[in-house]
């Protein structure tokens, strides 16, 4: 397998001569400058209406109607008042909901990684007869829309939960099968494009050092692909940490909510919604992801993964 | 595994199969936990369903059929996909042959339950009295009844009976009379079918509790027939049949609550022949695909060229912006949507202060709504780039670079090198996405309705309708918000007939690219 | 053969294994059977769960403990619900049996819930005559009495006493008074009315003569008269295109600006309801605001009628519970602390005669008060909800400042009435 070991690309850019400034001055403008530029200019359009939802979380009033960037009297009361859990008197158990809301999207992104990843394998490594058929129901059920299908979870859930009370309405844990059900079919297409991009000849030869299908999918495949698990994992995790129509129909206790639904019990109402703990709480659930993908980098972007192909 | 396994002594058992057999033990278990419940509860499907589920993972674990070992990766994920995806499916599909609305919301049981139990109630000048529940030590039923004068009565299913006040005594526990003596509040709760079912006859009805300290007078107008399936009109004897639902009479009165009753295609059949769904339907269309595939191409155009620009081994703070540049995302987009509706807002709103514009970005109805719809456009691509951005960067990592490398070394120029040979394997991996993503937008009501709410309006048109309506925000209008409550069964087939619809749009795009055919 | 003995046998070894596990299985719940009436008194507990609002909540929760310490054994549950929510939430839950026994709801969701079967009928017998007249008229429906009412609300003019600190005696004289100051740059906004928002602009449409549906003599509403392109509503509709010319009216001006720009003394008048002076962080108590509640002046000659809604508690038709949910409605809510304390924490006028004058020493009620009374109920009857669409179109149009007024309210009557046959 030597073809497939990859030149080193440091050795190029090593000890620049300096006379050669300028051109290597418009050599960085050509290769990395203008990259600079772009992620700056990209950067800014994403954060520009950010930058008022920090305003409305900081703004004593919370209103979404501010025309300052900075408001007159900045506070960070909203912010506080959730950290303590308690609002004007009332609870409000904030990080309860930030505890449920890492344990359900935590524990179902992990499910959905897992279960994914198991039900691409075979996809795209073995054939067998019905493999066609159930992919493309894999991709129909998901075109399907789901706004209709909340009632009928509800539902089942419902009965589920009379025979087994843990999985039932009131649950998170009815909530994370519910969401690992649901996220599979995208994820498994997702990965099975992945896994057939990995050329077979690494499992053949596995298969001939003696091991196991099972072994050769933990340790052969899976280890490949970390890049596209680790984004699975975090989109999962993002998508149902802002899920709350699901949430707000299973879930009955305010100490039970998730973020997404405890968050949503200030701005539901038609007049009288209060955006300063909304605002906050949303920034302080997203803290958490943004910090998480950072982390994540090192696995999805580093050479690692292209390493293993070596071998 | 079994090559390993056979190399051991006969009675020991392989640490990886022990962890197999203890995993199924517990499958099993539950599902036998779970049975007599299940069964107890009358609930069949549930019965049915486990038991082909454990059955299945038992044999497909426990035996060694090689055609069953896909089987093996496949039946745990299956199991949940079925459960909580397909099923939801299937019923959306059931309900959609349904007049499930709020007028046909219950069973037939309840419905004429609820139609018995409201034609008893008593009319507002009824006779009344305060009243307390009694029991006796042979657990017989009875009420103490005071009328507005103060006079005393003994209620029993025989009849009403005038008592001397001295013979009701005040104990401890509330009052004792003729060996009766008053029920508690739990007590009452725990006898409430009897007490809510026990009349009392009298002059001009039969006296029935409301609460556990009043009753009336009242008598049931209507009378059901279980042979001839009818209601009846105790007075006038006029009889209401079953129709569609609802218990209706020849002229035409109908009592509600209805039921839900299967109408077959009676839904499907309104949605094509409505002259309020037809009139905006077509223009709601032609919107709805741009608007869906716009999106989608939108946010992968922009994401991908972010991972790409930003996927350089000597760009410092890299992992800042990439960081960065999901917060969007991060952010709950009911939130982020709601912000942008105020940051467009034509005169208090920052952006047309920022530009120097003086642009009424969400209601300008002229060009078609160009405007609007562009600016929605400009929000839903904000919204989702960062998705896009995400996959691409993992995608753009795990295509391994052996295949680039290799057009490298063949001199292909780096946009050639990118269109021929990354571009088409990241699309296989990515096509699926893109389809979701497409029927996602096509469907998604919450940004259209959060930004404009489908506004500004059509001026003249027969139905309420916006320049920026998609099909479910227009279709959904209709079933849940300007007609008499919510019409699931009508609103279930719209999802169904868009299914239909966007399935149609995916298969012929992805056979276009030919993604199908790769599926290898 | 072999290979199908060894699967039996690992299978059944498996089941074994895990059933045993599994510890003893659960006893079997009860089901609905009742009991015969000669059986010994069953185990005594009464539950009782409560849907309410985040706002209600707290309060109910204070006189629900009272309601269980004074009857031991029950029990009493609530669970918070957005209020938008709870009446779509009964209508799913209730039939499933996953519903509760009382919710708390606005009047003019019976429509709804009566057709839907989901709520059973109260009766308050003699007691009715202790509410305000409106109150139980709005909460009753087809003749029939279906929640406890609690509390009245209704729109009103809300004036800066600072930067207007007379009251104008017309809608002309305001219209004066509140450009003038536009004009000085005093204010950002003359008027604080959210557009387009047929609630919030029916005490000006009806000023002129306007009506939606027409009133039976019993006031009940008649859903074959619309009077949206009535004369006199296409004189409302002239008029407000002529105030959004002046500038007194600004198509921009939705619940967010309102507040903001009154709760900032940026606005002199504003049209709004309880909500805008008790809401917290953003309400005019809380940003401090000198204000007062009047009624809003007379407009042309005509007295503005506000919209007056009416919100109470209800009982499920499929309460596990009717008897202690009919009871805690009837005897403990309607009393004067339980109507008084839900007025404090909701800040609108309480439902009960004795609560409601108790209430009235605050000014903000007062002014409310006059203002409802000259309104009129809400309608409740189903044809309601093909109304608000179409005529929220119609204002978008007036206050667009484009195309025919009066056409825009015909267009929209002609819609309401294809919706309404079209059922």
């Amino acid at each position: 397998m030597s073809e497939l070991v990859r030149p080193v690309p440091v050795a190029v850019e090593k000890t620049p001569p300096r006379a050669a400034e300028g051109p290597r001055r418009r050599r960085w403008v050509r290769e990395v400058g203008w990259r600079h530029f772009v992620a700056l200019a990209a950067v800014l359009f994403a954060l520009y209406p950010v930058a008022w939802v920090v305003t409305a979380s900081i703004n004593p009033t919370g209103s979404l109607a501010s025309q300052q960037l900075v408001p007159t009297e900045p506070t960070l009361r909203h912010y506080r008042n959730l950290l303590r859990g308690e609002i004007g008197g009332a609870p409000v158990p904030f990080l309860a909901w930030v505890r449920n809301t890492l344990t359900i999207a935590g524990v179902s992104s992990l499910g959905i990684v897992f279960l994914s990843a198991l039900a691409a394998y075979p996809f795209s490594r073995l054939r067998f007869r019905g493999r066609r058929a159930g992919l493309l129901t894999l991709l129909l059920v998901q075109i399907f829309p789901s706004s209709a299908a909340a009632v009928a979870v509800f539902l089942l859930l419902l009965n589920l939960g009379n025979v087994f009370p843990a999985i039932g309405i009131g649950e998170k844990w009815g909530l994370v099968l519910v969401y690992i059900g649901t996220g599979l079919g995208l994820n498994v297409w997702l990965m099975k494009g992945f896994f057939d991009t990995i050329p077979v000849s690494l499992d053949e030869s596995a298969r001939v050092d003696g091991a196991s299908e099972f072994q050769i999918f933990f340790q052969i495949t899976l280890p490949l692909v970390t890049p596209i698990l680790a984004v699975v994992g975090l989109i999962a995790f993002v998508g149902i940490q802002n899920d709350f129509i699901l949430p707000s129909a299973v879930l009955k206790q305010p100490d039970d909510y998730t973020l997404a639904v405890g968050l949503w019990q200030f701005v539901s109402q038609r007049y009288g919604a209060r955006w300063g703990p909304f605002a906050a709480g949303a920034m302080m659930g997203g803290a958490p992801i943004v910090a998480l993908w950072f982390a994540l980098q090192r696995y999805v972007v580093s050479g690692l993964t292209q390493g293993a192909v070596k071998g | 595994m079994g090559r390993v396994g056979r190399a051991w002594p006969a009675l020991s058992v392989p640490p990886g199969l022990a962890v197999k057999l203890l995993l199924l033990a517990a499958v099993n278990g539950l599902a036998l936990l779970g049975l007599p419940r299940m069964v107890e509860q009358r609930q069949w499907g549930l019965v049915v369903g486990v038991v082909v589920a454990t059955g299945a993972v038992d044999v497909v674990y426990l035996s060694r059929v090689r055609s069953l070992l896909p089987l093996k990766y496949l039946i745990p994920g299956t199991i949940l996909l079925v459960l909580f995806q397909l099923y939801p499916v299937l019923y959306t599909f059931y309900t959609s042959f349904t007049n499930w609305s709020t007028a046909h919301n219950l069973s037939k049981e309840q419905a004429i339950e609820l139609i018995l139990a409201r034609s008893e109630a008593p009319r507002p000048d009824a006779q009344r009295f305060q009243a307390r529940p009694l029991v006796d030590p042979q657990g017989r039923l009875a009420l103490l009844l005071t009328d507005r004068q103060g006079r005393l009565f003994l209620g029993t299913p025989n009849g009403l009976e005038a008592l001397p006040p001295a013979e009701v005594r005040e104990g401890p526990a509330g009052v004792e009379v003729r060996g009766y003596h008053q029920l508690s509040l739990v007590e009452a709760a725990a006898h409430q079918e009897e007490l809510l079912g026990l009349r009392i006859p009298t002059a001009g009805g039969s006296i029935r509790l409301n609460t556990v300290t009043t009753a009336a007078v009242a008598t049931p107008t209507l009378r059901y027939d279980p042979r001839r399936d009818v209601m009846v009109n105790v007075e006038s004897g006029k009889v209401y049949r079953p129709v569609e639902g609802r218990f209706v009479a020849d002229d035409g009165e109908a009592l509600f609550p209805g039921w839900r009753v299967f109408v077959g295609f009676d839904n499907y059949v309104k949605a094509f022949t409505s002259p309020a769904i037809r009139g905006p339907f077509f223009r709601a269309f032609v919107w709805n695909y741009v608007f869906a595939a716009s999106t989608v191409f939108l946010q992968f155009v922009l994401g991908l060229a972010l991972a790409m620009a930003l996927d350089h081994r000597r760009l410092r703070w890299r992992r800042v912006y990439r960081s960065l540049l999901v917060i969007p995302y991060a952010l709950p987009s009911y939130l982020t949507s709601l912000i942008w509706a105020g940051l467009l807002n034509q005169q208090f709103g920052p952006v047309n202060r920022l530009l120097g514009t003086n642009l009424d970005w969400l209601g300008d109805p002229r060009w078609f709504g160009l405007l609007p719809k562009s600016a929605i456009l400009l929000v839903t691509m904000w919204l989702g780039f960062p998705y896009f951005f995400l996959v691409t960067t993992g995608a753009l990592q795990s295509i391994p670079a052996e295949y680039t490398e290799a057009a490298a070394v063949d001199g292909a120029s780096g946009w050639y090198a990118f269109r021929t040979v990354k571009l088409p394997l990241l699309l296989t991996a990515v096509a699926p996405l893109l389809i979701a993503s497409f029927a996602f937008n096509f469907n998604n009501f919450n940004t259209i309705y959060l930004l404009t709410r489908g506004g500004p309006p059509i001026a003249g048109a027969q139905t309420p309708a916006g320049h920026t309506d998609i099909l479910i925000t227009y279709t959904y209008r209709l079933a849940f918000e300007v007609g008499q409550g919510s019409q699931f069964g009508f609103a279930t087939s719209i999802s169904v007939l868009i299914f239909v619809m966007v399935m149609a749009i995916s298969m012929l795009s992805y056979r276009k690219t030919k993604a199908l055919e790769q599926v290898r | 053969m072999n290979r199908a003995l060894r699967f039996l046998a690992l299978a059944a070894v498996v089941a074994l294994v895990g059933a045993a596990c599994g510890g003893q299985a659960a006893p079997p719940t009860a089901t609905g059977t009742a009991p015969p009436t000669t059986s010994p008194a069953p185990t005594l507990s009464g539950s009782l769960l409560i849907w309410a609002d985040e706002t209600r909540a707290p309060i109910i929760k204070t006189f629900a403990d009272q309601f269980a310490a004074q009857n031991p054994g029950v029990t009493v549950e609530i669970q918070q619900l957005n209020f938008g929510d709870i009446r779509d939430q009964l209508t799913q839950a209730g039939p499933a049996g996953e519903g509760p026994d009382v919710i708390i709801g606005a009047h003019d969701w019976l429509g709804q819930l009566v057709t839907a079967g989901v709520v059973a009928p109260i009766d308050l017998g003699d007691r009715a005559e202790e509410f305000l007249p409106v109150a139980i008229q709005a909460f009753t429906y087809n003749g029939q009495l279906y929640g406890v009412p609690y509390a009245i609300e209704n729109v009103a003019l809300v004036r800066n006493t600072e930067l207007v600190p007379e009251p104008p005696a017309t809608w002309e004289e305001l219209t004066q008074v509140a450009l003038d100051l536009k004009e000085k740059g005093a204010v950002d906004i003359p008027l604080g009315l959210q557009v387009p928002d047929p609630y919030h602009e029916f005490p000006l449409f009806s000023a002129f003569g306007g009506y939606v549906f027409a009133q039976n003599p019993d006031g009940t509403y008649n859903p074959e008269d619309l009077g949206i392109d009535s004369p006199g509503g296409l004189r409302a509709a002239r008029a407000f295109r002529e105030w959004t010319k002046m500038g007194l009216i600004n198509k921009d001006v939705n619940y967010d600006v309102m507040i903001e720009k009154f709760g900032t003394g940026k606005a002199p008048f504003a049209i709004t309801g309880p909500w805008a002076i008790s809401q917290p962080d953003t309400g005019f108590k809380a940003t401090g605001v000198p204000y007062v509640v009047e009624p809003i002046p007379p407009v042309e000659g005509g007295m503005p009628r506000p919209f007056v809604g009416v919100q109470g508690f209800m009982v499920s038709a499929f309460a596990k519970n009717p008897l202690i949910a009919q009871t805690f409605v009837v005897d403990f809510m309607a009393t004067d602390e339980a109507q008084y304390a839900l007025y404090q924490v909701g800040g609108r006028a309480p439902a009960l005669r004795s609560a409601f004058e108790r209430a009235s020493s605050d000014p903000d009620i007062q002014g409310f008060g006059q203002s409802g009374a000259n309104g009129l109920p809400m309608p409740a009857i189903p044809e309601m909800a093909s109304v608000w669409t179409a005529w929220t179109d119609a204002y978008t149009i007036i206050f667009s400042g484009k195309g025919d007024p009066e056409k825009a309210f015909r267009d929209a009557a002609e819609q309401i009435r294809t919706l309404i046959a079209g059922g």
